[in-house]
């Protein structure tokens, strides 16, 4: 074997591939490196140098500036638009089936899908600014029924929350099991508005959901848990003398804090809350609510259980709620209602509350 | 190296020795990105650039590394090399500069590097020995000549798309038959330049 | 001739863990586009399509919803739909949003009983996706389709 093949062969290769592979490393250095980008919010109101190269909604988190998401930046929720001015590039075809035409004519994108690659002039509502990270200490989890788990957690020394009575957070799961990376779902606020250092949630388990089976195996008293909000419009309005409130499942969490809020605040309003349940092991918080039926003569409880067996000896309403719904509440005048449970629950209890007078501005529900 | 202008051979390349029609190189992502007429011009804009700039810089390594070195036996892998290279290059430029276009095209892109049109057009410019300026007239010309192509098949089925057409026919089948029917016109060409 | 498979970059929504728990592949290594185009073929072959049998199944959900959780009978199948709340997003990105629902209904003739969720009845009526075999979800398109009593066309 002549050896000066050799070296030509495995030298010239070995140089051209070296040559190759460093114009390659620099070209990535340039082109990926996006540099410094300036990002103006509200024409002005608040100016942000930040890294570029990460996504919008990312890199807005960074900067404690939590936009709205439930799928974790997957495009499959449409939760994250923004409304970018200049700067986002063009249309991506997975922004597409998520932006309707008046939106696109409206710069607005999914905060999710743009990168940030230079200076980006937005547009962000007022009410997000006040959406902030927590990193509470899950004091207690109790088990309320044999699916739904109360989660009740003290915010860090010296931090405290401000929400309106219905709202919801986000709840941030660490890697488990098979699941590798951190996911976040909303959850609306079960405990009192006027406990500031506090923080309550109801969890039902759902049949093969990442944050629920987080919840309900993996999470243990003392562990540190993540949380952004608060989020939502789904708060007390009170232009009116009535307040039916109507919820299944974990859906009573928002009603409790509302019920304690027109509570508290000393507010005139009446309230009838109906809560649905399919058998009496889904009932829960009942010494609570008929505690405060005792103290306070404005509230009535109305718990429906659709099945009871007879061992069970329940007295109360029998059937769905929409059942009491149909029979106890005659018409929508001078009436707000407030809604939280399942999509069909949700359908046709409306559908009842239509046909009584109640109208889209006087039903109030979450829709995520 | 033949003693041909540039210039004719830029025309040669684009017309009568088109890289499609003529040589049928480059067929696979040919068929399969012309089904949507932006994109397909994306694409016939990103083999060209590809194209010119391999061919150059094989040129250049071809006559200084190794024909000095006489590794003539290493010239494929080391063409598919620069290729592979400069694809990488121009993928990240496109998905800074051009994110939608890069979404668009999908594995296209990468696939662009295993187009046997690139090499083909590189192995071209060795075996005839072509000089400089003439391999940089060459790629251009076969670059646009690819790029026409694919417009005119991609423009052929964009208008094909509200037609009745018999089963069996419409997808891959028309496609081809389109491409030979066009190629059968561009011979009505042959004799007006010289290629080598 | 080569596709671009374009169904593939939902893998990152379909993997276990992502979007639900167990995913939707199971332990299916297939390029998404192959489990489609391979369940497409067996429908084909056996003469019903994938449009018929989610329409059919959407059918008994919306019978087994007016029962609101409790079994309705309705004709030769008993259905049961049980709901959560909130909403999820369907993996193929396309600005769908299932409710959270399970339906299970039982032929009454044979005893035998399937499950499927909402999201599930959307991906086989849309996106012609069953699901891959190994996942907890997946229901063999022609035992889906003798199950509904669908005829054959």
């Amino acid at each position: 074997m002549d050896f000066s093949i050799i070296l030509r062969t495995v030298g010239s290769l070995a140089l051209i591939s070296g040559v190759l592979s460093i114009i390659i490393s620099v070209a990535e250095k340039v082109l990926n490196n996006y540099g410094t980008c300036e990002l103006d919010i509200n024409e002005g109101q608040k100016k942000l140098s930040v890294q570029g190269g990460s996504s919008l909604l990312s890199t807005l988190a960074g900067e404690k500036i939590f936009i709205p998401s439930a799928c974790g930046g997957k495009a499959t929720c449409g939760l994250c638009k923004v409304q970018v001015l200049e700067g986002a590039g063009p249309l991506l075809p997975t922004e597409e089936p998520y932006i309707s035409e008046q939106e696109r004519a409206d710069h607005v994108r999914l905060s999710c899908q743009i990168k940030v690659k230079g200076n980006m002039r937005l547009m962000i509502p007022e009410e997000l600014f006040n959406i902030r990270e927590f990193n509470c200490t899950l004091e207690s989890i109790t088990d309320m029924t044999y699916d739904i788990k109360r989660l009740r957690m003290k915010l860090p020394a010296g931090e405290t929350i401000n929400f309106k009575a219905g709202q919801f957070m986000q709840f941030y799961t660490k890697p488990y099991g098979k699941v590798k990376e951190e996911v976040f779902r909303a959850y609306s606020i079960s405990s009192k508005a006027s406990e500031h250092d506090y923080l309550e949630l109801l969890i039902r388990l759902v049949p093969g959901g990442i944050c629920t089976t987080y919840v309900h195996t993996a999470l243990k008293e003392g562990d540190q848990v993540r949380l952004s909000g608060p989020y939502g419009d789904f708060y007390l309005r009170g232009d009116c003398e009535e307040l039916i409130m109507i919820a299944g499942g974990s859906g009573l969490a928002p009603i409790r804090s509302l019920v304690y809020d027109v509570i508290e605040k000393g507010l005139p309003h009446k309230m009838r809350f109906f809560f649905g349940a399919n058998t009496v092991r889904d009932l829960y918080y009942m010494e609570e609510f008929a505690q405060i039926e005792q103290e306070y003569p404005q509230f009535k409880f109305i718990p429906c259980v659709a099945r009871p067996e007879p061992e069970d000896n329940w007295t109360g309403d029998t059937g769905f709620v929409t059942v009491a719904l149909q029979n106890q509440v005659d018409t929508g005048e001078g009436k707000e209602a407030y809604l939280c449970g399942s999509p069909g629950m949700l359908d046709a209890c409306i559908k009842i509350l239509k046909e009584k007078g109640f109208t889209d501005q006087t039903i109030f529900y979450d829709k995520f | 190296m033949p003693q041909i202008s540039p210039f004719i051979i830029f025309f040669a390349s684009i017309i009568t020795s088109n890289m499609i029609l003529s040589n049928f190189l480059g067929m696979c992502s040919y068929l399969s990105v012309s089904s949507e007429y932006k994109t397909a011009t994306g694409l016939g804009m990103a083999v060209t650039l590809v194209l010119v700039l391999t061919t150059v810089i094989n040129w250049v390594v071809y006559k200084f590394i190794i024909l000095p070195l006489e590794i003539e036996y290493l010239q494929y892998i080391i063409f598919i090399m620069v290729i592979a290279a400069l694809v990488q290059i121009l993928e990240m430029g496109m998905d800074r500069y051009m994110p939608d276009l890069h979404a668009k095209l999908g594995i296209f892109l990468p696939l662009i590097t295993v187009n046997c049109a690139i090499l083909g057009v590189t192995l071209f410019m060795v075996i005839r020995s072509y000089g400089f300026f003439q391999s940089l007239m060459f790629s251009l010309g076969s670059g646009l000549g690819w790029w026409l192509a694919i417009n005119m098949l991609a423009a052929i089925r964009e208008k094909l798309k509200n037609a009745k057409l018999p089963p069996g026919i419409s997808g891959p089948a028309l496609s081809f038959i389109i491409t030979g029917i066009m190629a059968m016109a561009f011979i009505g060409f042959s004799g007006i330049f010289t290629i080598q | 001739m080569k596709e671009n498979p374009k169904n593939e970059q939902f893998r990152d929504t379909m993997e276990e863990g992502e979007l639900v728990k167990d995913g939707f592949l199971g332990e299916d290594e297939r390029p998404v586009d192959e489990i489609i185009a391979a369940d497409q073929a067996l429908l084909a072959g056996a003469g019903f399509t994938a449009e018929r049998i989610g329409a059919a199944m959407r059918t008994l959900t919306r019978q087994g919803m007016a029962g609101m959780g409790e079994e309705v009978d309705a004709g030769e199948y008993l259905v049961k739909s049980e709901e959560y709340m909130g909403l999820i997003g369907c993996p193929f990105k396309d600005n769908h949003r299932a409710a959270k629902r399970n339906t299970t209904a039982t032929r009454k003739s044979t005893g035998r009983a399937m499950m499927w969720t909402d999201l599930g009845i959307h991906l086989i009526q849309k996106h012609g996706f069953f699901q891959g075999k190994g996942s907890p979800y997946r229901l063999e398109p022609l035992e889906l389709a003798a199950f509904l009593g669908l005829e054959a066309e």
